[in-house]
């Protein structure tokens, strides 16, 4: 049997773990015409959605789940859907970024979909099934 | 009773508005949107949205090679 090369499992859940679990966690939306990903290095106003009911910084992401791994693949997902409450945005947005208020708002990742809006409603991200192949973050 | 729905028009009675859902898909996500519709005049009062996201962001380890 041959060696093989390759970032251990275990390594890539302690450096998931040391960024995600416990920490404090926020989203925040992002109009179409921002430029956001993952070269800001934390939460910003610039380009940020406004509107009714939609206070800057987004709302709280519930993290109750700690990084998981399967076989080498790190994985973490919010454990629960992430909701803003009957906010009025009338300019197309498409992109969520998750940050850490616990490290300085540290950018976790910035999360695209298809533009959308919402007028006098109620906008629910659910998550994808917390595992090694669907996770919302995964470290394979 | 159902509760109230929040509308352009503030909260309205539950059986006042009307709720017309659709569901579109794309790479990233699957979308359910409710529109909101007021039984007196046919005026659209809104919409809720639920996204489903399906794309996660994969971070592939990579090792080098010792020179």
């Amino acid at each position: 049997m041959a060696n093989t090369q390759g970032i251990s499992g275990v390594a890539k859940q302690a450096a998931m773990s040391a960024i995600l679990d416990g920490k404090t966690l926020k989203g925040a939306l992002y109009l179409v015409s921002a430029t956001t990903g993952p070269t800001n290095t934390a939460y910003t106003a610039t380009g940020e959605v406004s509107g009714t009911n939609y206070s800057a910084g987004g709302v709280s992401v519930t993290n109750a789940n700690t990084a998981g791994l399967t076989s080498t693949t790190a994985y973490w997902t919010p454990s629960a859907s992430i909701t803003f409450t009957t906010v009025t945005l009338a300019t197309a947005f498409d992109s969520l970024m998750l940050y850490s208020t616990t490290d300085a708002n540290r950018n976790l990742g910035v999360f695209t979909f298809g533009s959308q809006t919402v007028t006098a409603g109620t906008l629910t991200l659910t998550m994808p099934t917390n595992d090694s192949s669907t996770g919302l973050v995964r470290f394979a | 009773m159902s509760d109230p729905i929040f509308t352009t028009r503030g909260y309205l009675p539950a059986d006042r508005v009307e709720l017309r859902k659709s569901v579109t898909e794309d790479g990233s996500a699957r979308y359910h949107r409710t529109d909101k519709f007021d039984r007196v005049d046919g005026a659209w009062v809104g919409n809720d949205l639920h996204i489903e996201l399906k794309a996660s962001l994969p971070l592939f380890g990579e090792t080098g090679q010792f020179s």
